[in-house]
Formats: structure tokens, C-alpha cells, sequence
């Protein structure tokens, strides 16, 4: 259609002027009607036409369409929504719809899960433990907090501290080698962040034991004084 | 043009597409001449 002798003005303008007169196919119409949004000089032109063909379509008189055309229509449009179809994913009404079908079912789920884990769930017992200095006073209280992965440890009697030693907790898990849990102090209690390895054998079947220690605890990572109190850890 | 678009117009007059073509736009042509003027 594109003619090189025509220039592109030219060219432009006879084919705002096809459009307006009604001759060109459906998909080039499509084309025109799309330029006529991003081509403003063109759509000037397709104006220009209208004005003055507009005067054409006025002298014709009315025809009525004949009586099968909506019919045709029909038919045509039920071959342009297959396409339809096949347009993305996103523009698809039946997968919006499937997709918050699928949400809402496993919102609900989710919160029929809630409820029942919060109903069946006991409120979990502390794990606590009474450290038991020479003579079977006791020494220290610790108490677990395992929801946050520390412990506390509180004094529980006045323990003559040695200058120069420094009092050490160790977690022993059964049949396994003390664990350090950090320094600790006689005089006020003291919370622990339990390390994330050691968390898991923080249970009722483990022993608590406090060793004294150089000043900065022990240097070997296992206990090198003596136990000065040790007690095992029990579900109140 | 009878609300016929090219393709209908050359079928309808026996002559080629792009005969019809060139016939409609040499007139459009035209008459864009006379109705600048």
C-alpha cells in the first residue's frame, strides 16, 4: 500500500483521508486508530476529513440493516471471545476469581489452625532448677524462659565469693561434656541468652553446674575449678 | 463510498486491489488540492 513516490505528508494524509471515508480493512483501521492517539498532526488530519466528508454521510439516507446483521454480529463475537481467552493471565476475570477462592480458603484454614494450636497447646510449664551448694543449702534458683531463649539465674544465698575467681554456669546434657553458659555473678541474678545449638538440650534432663574460674572464666571451654553448686533442671 | 472498503470495491468493479486503491487515493488527492485551496 505504502507508495515511495508519495511522500510521507502526502501519504499520511490520504490515509487519514481512507480511514475517514470507510474503505480500509479492519486491521488497518485498527492501525489508523491507534496512530490517530500517539500522532497528533495525523489526528489534525483525520479532523480535517471528517469536517469535510462528515457532509457526505449526511446525504444518505437511512438504511435499516438487514434483519440477520445482528445475528452475524453474534456469531462474530463468539469467535473474538475465544481470543480472548488467551490474554494474560492477569486480565483473566476466572483467575482472579479462582485466586481469591484459594486465599480466602486458606486464610480460613490458617485461622481455624490458630485457634485449634492455641486450644490444644498447654501453657508451657517453666523449667526451672534449684542449685545446691555443699551442705544441700541451696545456692541458686534458675529458671528457663524457652519461648525467649534465656535464663535467669538468682543467688539464693550469700555464697562467700573468692576474690580472685570468677563463678562459671555450665549446661550438662546426660552423657554429655559441660557446656558453658557464660559468667555469672553471686551477688545479683543474672540472664542468660542461651545459644541457639545449646537451646534444645535446655530440658528437664539436663544438670546445671557452677564452677569457679579464672577471672574471664575458664580458658580451656571446660570446667577446670571445682563445682561449687549443681542441681538438675525440672518441669515446675 | 457505499460503506464498501477496498477489498469490496475492487471485487465489486472487477479490478484489481491495487488498482481500486490508487483510483480512490489519486481522487483523495485531488480533492485534498481543491478543498486547501
Amino acid at each position: 500500500m505504502s507508495d515511495n513516490s508519495v511522500p510521507e505528508t502526502e501519504h499520511s494524509r490520504l490515509t487519514a483521508a481512507e480511514y475517514v471515508l470507510g474503505v480500509l480493512g479492519a486491521s488497518e483501521r485498527r492501525r489508523v486508530e491507534q496512530r490517530i492517539g500517539r500522532d497528533q498532526v495525523f489526528a489534525r488530519e483525520v479532523a480535517f476529513w471528517e469536517k469535510r466528508l462528515g457532509g457526505l454521510a449526511e446525504g444518505i439516507p437511512a438504511v435499516a440493516p438487514p434483519a440477520n446483521a445482528w445475528a452475524r454480529i453474534e456469531a462474530a463475537l463468539d469467535q473474538a471471545e475465544r481470543p480472548a481467552e488467551r490474554v494474560g493471565l492477569w486480565q483473566s476475570l476466572r483467575f482472579w476469581r479462582g485466586l481469591s477462592l484459594v486465599t480466602s480458603a486458606l486464610a480460613a484454614t490458617c485461622l481455624a489452625a490458630l485457634i485449634y494450636v492455641g486450644a490444644i497447646s498447654p501453657p508451657r510449664a517453666p523449667l526451672v532448677a534449684q542449685l545446691s551448694v555443699e551442705g544441700g543449702k541451696t545456692g541458686f534458683v534458675a529458671a528457663v524462659n524457652s519461648g525467649g531463649g534465656t535464663l535467669t539465674i538468682v543467688p539464693a544465698a550469700l555464697l562467700s565469693a573468692e576474690e580472685q575467681k570468677a563463678m562459671e554456669l555450665w549446661l550438662i546434657p546426660p552423657g554429655d561434656k559441660p557446656h558453658s553458659l557464660g559468667l555469672i555473678d553471686p551477688n545479683r541474678p543474672v540472664t542468660i541468652k542461651v545459644p541457639q545449638d545449646l537451646l534444645a538440650r535446655v530440658n528437664k534432663e539436663a544438670v546445671l553446674a557452677v564452677s569457679l574460674e579464672p577471672p574471664g572464666g575458664s580458658p580451656t571451654g571446660q570446667p577446670t575449678g571445682p563445682v561449687i553448686a549443681n542441681g538438675k533442671l525440672a518441669q515446675l | 463510498m457505499g460503506g464498501f472498503t477496498y477489498e469490496e470495491l475492487a471485487e465489486r468493479s472487477g479490478v484489481a486491489l491495487g488498482t481500486m486503491k490508487s483510483w480512490i487515493r489519486r481522487g483523495l488527492a485531488k480533492l485534498r488540492e481543491c478543498l486547501e485551496r
